[in-house]
């Protein structure tokens, strides 16, 4: 995964020639979508579907090799493509287990040593890894946690986040927002006992 | 600059956190966000080569669903309609694709949509050639089968029915046309370049596009590159299979070879074929129209309005249409010739060399030749007499020469 920057400069041209190798069934190409979108997937439908999100990423490709010969558009409206048969295998898959839509992404045995959002906060500024860190975004309310990953995590753009959410982009980008604020201020204040 | 201590993120600040293009802001956040979208760790790219599996296998099932039964109907098909003989050929790619779905219906054991709501026709016709190299599965099962692919994703192992379905063992690998090769073509560089509408004009920059060469380099678009030699021939040689009213790249069309771009020119209508040779230099067209052999090159110049051919000839420079006109058959010459208006006639005998007229002339019945030669004003007719030779003036029929001495009295 890289920053937007880095995308623009080198791979947005290249993703989205993969995009169209990958539609003509171009392996490699298609290795380069994967690697680059699998990683963002995983971690998205960890917070949807908790340790079933390999399953559902498997399912999600699955389809996309079975429909990518209809998809037209770039890498960017790929990336919300996938993200949008991510986002619906994982409510079949909730709907089939009768669970609530969203629910805290972590394994059943992390949940014991579950404090709370400061705790987790402080345990993400001790050693910030990946899990840590997406730990830290789902403990935010749910919107703004799926707006917060969808937005910084998967990639998509407000437009595209809101079309796959089922709402307006106004409002994810409130959500996406409020979100970053609430993750700054307890960061903060987990800082600031840490230091204290 | 990056702050440590701030709840005040502006939407700005917000925007270029969550695209990863900060570069102030709270530090701890950032520090968060880029942890979240750290590269691929380990594990996470471990149903990368179970994936590729299912893409092959897609790939062997589905082609001509791909091609030719999406649900955008593409640029070039929309056209084809239009053409009594791409309508053909739109039919007979269908009836490909149905044989192609049921017969490898049975290899399926992805469970795609498409071939489970298909797979009774397999039972039902008994059209089931694939059935001997592939296992055959139930469309009830086809969904189990899909949801075992997936958990096998998951798990980085091939799906099973990954190594008995290749591509070579199924039927529908008979090739495509170039008609539905170049429409294919057509469409994915017009998606690659953003162009949706797929009228004409679209589709001949599609084809003059530099994203061009990106998507000809597949191997399913070789049998095109073989067909005409060489890659710089194929935006052409599709733009005129498709019909197109120009020529993408008219300087190119040359690197078409003769025999392919003959038959190619005979296949389109008048109308169309008229628009194409009007879009051509006239450089390219002279070495076009030199190339073809002289059949083609007369069924070409016949089927043509004579305000074309007048148009062509008179483009030409004069030893091109010399030789043009000297290539054609005898009776392909004559109907050109005595087609032209008067005014044009003139025009392209008298830029004619005389040896060349001559030639012309003699290989003519006599009575065509009287015909052209009596449209022509005299001061012409008088020109000639003095320019042709007397061995050509000897062979040329009684009443021309009576019509000459007629127009050029003593």
């Amino acid at each position: 995964l890289l920053t937007a920057d880095q995308r623009t400069a080198h791979n947005s041209a290249d993703l989205t020639a993969a995009v169209e190798g990958a539609r003509r069934g171009d392996a490699e190409s298609f290795r380069v979508l994967y690697r680059d979108a699998q990683p963002r997937l995983l971690r998205y439908l960890a917070y949807l579907v908790d340790s079933d999100a390999e399953d559902i990423a498997s399912e999600t490709w699955l389809q996309a090799t079975r429909d990518l010969h209809a998809f037209h558009g770039d890498y960017e409206n790929f990336r919300g493509w996938i993200a949008t048969i991510a986002r619906h295998r994982a409510m079949d898959h909730l709907r089939r287990r009768s669970r609530q839509p969203i629910s805290i992404p972590m394994p059943i045995e992390d949940l014991t040593d579950f404090a709370g959002p400061d705790d987790t906060a402080s345990r993400a500024i001790e050693a910030i890894t990946t899990d840590s860190a997406l730990r830290l975004i789902a403990t935010l309310p749910p919107d703004q946690a799926e707006a917060v990953l969808l937005r910084a995590v998967v990639g998509l753009d407000a437009k595209t986040a809101a079309a796959l959410t089922g709402k307006r982009p106004g409002a994810v980008r409130t959500a996406a927002y409020r979100g970053l604020r609430t993750l700054a201020k307890r960061l903060a204040s987990a800082e600031d006992q840490a230091a204290s | 600059m990056r702050t440590r201590h701030t709840h005040r993120i502006t939407r700005r600040t917000a925007e270029q956190l969550l695209s990863g293009s900060a570069r102030s802001g709270p530090e701890q956040l950032i520090d968060v966000l880029n942890a979240a979208t750290a590269p691929a760790r380990e594990g996470e790219l471990a149903g990368e080569q179970a994936a590729m599996a299912a893409l092959a296998e897609c790939e062997a099932t589905l082609p001509f669903v791909a091609n030719h039964l999406g649900p955008a109907a593409t640029p070039g098909e929309r056209k084809m309609f239009r053409l009594p003989l791409a309508k053909v050929l739109t039919v007979k790619a269908l009836a490909w694709s149905l044989v192609g779905l049921v017969t490898a219906g049975a290899a399926a054991a992805a469970g795609t949509v498409a071939l489970s709501s298909l797979g009774s026709a397999s039972r039902d016709t008994g059209v089931s050639s694939g059935s001997a190299a592939a296992p055959r599965v139930h469309p009830a099962l086809a969904g189990n089968a899909a949801q075992g692919a997936a958990r096998g994703i998951a798990r980085g192992v091939l799906p099973a029915a990954a190594g008995s379905a290749r591509p070579a063992s199924l039927p529908h690998s008979q090739p495509l046309s170039p008609v539905q090769l170049c429409t294919d073509l057509t469409s994915k560089v017009e998606a690659a370049i953003g162009d949706t509408e797929g009228d004409d004009t679209e589709s001949e920059q599609a084809l003059a596009s530099p994203s061009l060469a990106t998507v000809l380099s597949s191997p399913a678009f070789e049998p095109l590159i073989t067909k005409v030699d060489d890659a710089a021939a194929v935006p052409d040689y599709c733009g005129l299979l498709l019909s197109l009213p120009r020529v993408p790249v008219p300087g190119a069309l040359t690197q078409v070879p003769a025999s392919v771009l003959d038959s190619t020119l005979a296949s389109l209508p008048a109308d169309r074929l008229a628009q194409v040779f009007g879009s051509l230099p006239a450089g390219t067209l002279s070495r076009v129209l030199g190339g073809l052999p002289s059949a083609e090159l007369g069924n070409a110049l016949t089927s043509l309005p004579a305000a074309d051919v007048t148009m062509i000839l008179t483009t030409l420079p004069d030893p091109a249409a010399g030789m043009i006109l000297t290539a054609l058959p005898t009776s392909a010459l004559g109907t050109v010739l005595t087609e032209l208006p008067a005014s044009s006639l003139d025009q392209v005998l008298t830029g004619l060399p005389t040896s060349t007229l001559g030639s012309l002339l003699v290989a003519l019945p006599s009575s065509t030749a009287t015909e052209i030669l009596s449209k022509l004003p005299s001061t012409v007719l008088s020109g000639l007499q003095g320019a042709l030779p007397s061995s050509i003036l000897s062979q040329l029929p009684l009443n021309l020469t009576t019509s000459w001495g007629g127009a050029s009295p003593p």
